[in-house]
């Protein structure tokens, strides 16, 4: 990690995910939530299963599954980095969010009627209040 | 993967007890946990692997040697921790140390005295005075001591609090640091196994189980509960053992899918423990 960058993964034993699953889905959350960045270094994977205390092996997959989703890149002999390209995906997932909510927005309006002049209306002003 | 150890068709029968055709991998850079129960030949097992006792047929590789002519180098690079230590009980831990410490070229004084620390082994005191925590503690010091590649362990944990068995698991991911490390622990006792082991070997009745990554055994594996009105033949089947009382039944099945798409809403279905798999296979009536 780089100075001051640490992400946090908690693992439950109640889940009925496997623990891979558990690590993989905490640290994408973390490339989401931009905690980790593009080119932050990610604890090895032995470091990661001592902190852990899981085996080398649970750690090994959830950073290759990790790997093969383009999330982190794997140098040999320098270790496990955030791929460059997760700004993208980033930037998509937050896309899929802020439509997902409009979609239901504009629903919600349907229902009681609203015009697109309307919604456009009160969607200006939320803007213009933002800034 | 290279393999520390690997076995093939390995034979040992005594009057009473035979270890039948056993083949089976230890591989380099990971821990593998040794599961069974009392009886079961995981010593005879272990005492093959360092060579002090010999297979009636099969073949043994340790490092990718076999103990022919390279006995001294092998047994030189392993670190063994057993129960019962062969100690001398009148020595004092300093003296023990002192008698140890020159048959390895490789002894590291101070990783000794680090360990010695570490686990607050007395130098002083009779081996015979130590508890037998302490002579645990005291025969992992030695082992950890010589830079070996490869550590094995009967029974580390017997005798052990809940808080050093802890430690100790945290000890042995330090070991494994290093990618060039290999672990070999057999216990009963299988919460470490369920944290830390990478491969789990399960021996009943002197034969291998089932020898696998531990993760894999823990997802194809569950465990199911249910009221008995269920526990037909068509359930029982599926089921790698139960245990059934008046007030429902309880039991582990590897055909996870199936049960769940049959029965799922009958059963409450959960991820089992590495003591769950063992106890319901043991069961088993073949």
């Amino acid at each position: 990690m780089k100075a001051g960058v640490t992400v946090n993964i908690i693992l439950s034993n109640r889940s009925k995910e496997p623990i891979y699953v558990q690590i993989k889905e905490q640290i994408k959350q973390a490339v989401m939530n931009q905690t980790l960045k593009p080119g932050d270094s990610l604890p090895s994977i032995r470091k990661l299963a001592k902190d852990l205390q899981v085996s080398v092996i649970t750690t090994k997959r959830a950073y290759e599954e990790l790997e093969k989703e383009g999330f982190i890149e794997s140098v040999v002999g320098k270790g496990s980095f955030v791929a460059g390209k997760t700004d993208e995906w980033v930037r998509e997932q937050q896309l899929k969010q802020i439509d997902e909510k409009l979609e239901a927005a504009v629903s919600k309006g349907k229902v009681i009627g609203l015009s697109l002049a309307e919604l456009r209306e009160m969607l200006e002003l939320i803007y213009g209040e933002e800034e | 993967m290279e393999q520390t150890v690997s076995m093939q068709n390995v034979s040992k029968h005594y009057d009473g007890f035979s270890l039948k055709d056993v083949s089976l991998t230890i591989p380099r850079g990971y821990i593998t946990g040794l599961v069974g129960p009392n009886g079961s030949g995981k010593t005879t097992l272990i005492k093959l692997i360092m060579n002090l006792i010999h297979a009636d047929s099969g073949a043994i590789r340790v490092f990718g040697k076999s103990y022919t002519g390279n006995e001294r180098e092998i047994k030189a690079n392993i670190g063994f921790v057993y129960d019962e230590p062969g100690f001398y009980q009148d020595e004092t831990v300093k003296g023990m140390k002192d008698i140890v410490a020159p048959f390895y070229d490789t002894w590291d004084e101070r990783q000794f005295e680090q360990y010695r620390e570490r686990f607050q082994l007395p130098l002083r005191k009779k081996i015979k005075k130590l508890s037998k925590g302490m002579k645990m503690k005291f025969s992992l010091a030695l082992a950890l001591s010589h830079n070996a590649d490869f550590i094995v362990m009967d029974e580390p944990t017997s005798g052990l609090d809940p808080i050093f068995r802890r430690e100790l698991t945290e000890l042995l991911s330090d070991i494994m640091q290093n990618e060039n490390k290999t672990i070999l622990f057999s216990t009963h006792i299988t919460a470490e196994l369920d944290r830390i082991a990478d491969f789990i070997t399960y021996i009943n009745n002197g034969e291998i189980v089932f020898s696998r990554e531990k993760d894999d055994i823990i997802e194809s594996f569950a465990l199911v509960k249910g009221p008995n009105a269920v526990l037909k033949k068509a359930l029982k089947d599926k089921l790698a053992g139960f245990r059934q009382t008046e007030v429902g039944f309880e039991g582990v099945t590897d055909q996870m899918d199936e049960v769940e798409a049959q029965f799922g809403d009958q059963l409450v279905i959960e991820k089992p423990s590495m003591e769950d798999i063992m106890f319901y296979y043991s069961g088993r009536e073949t």
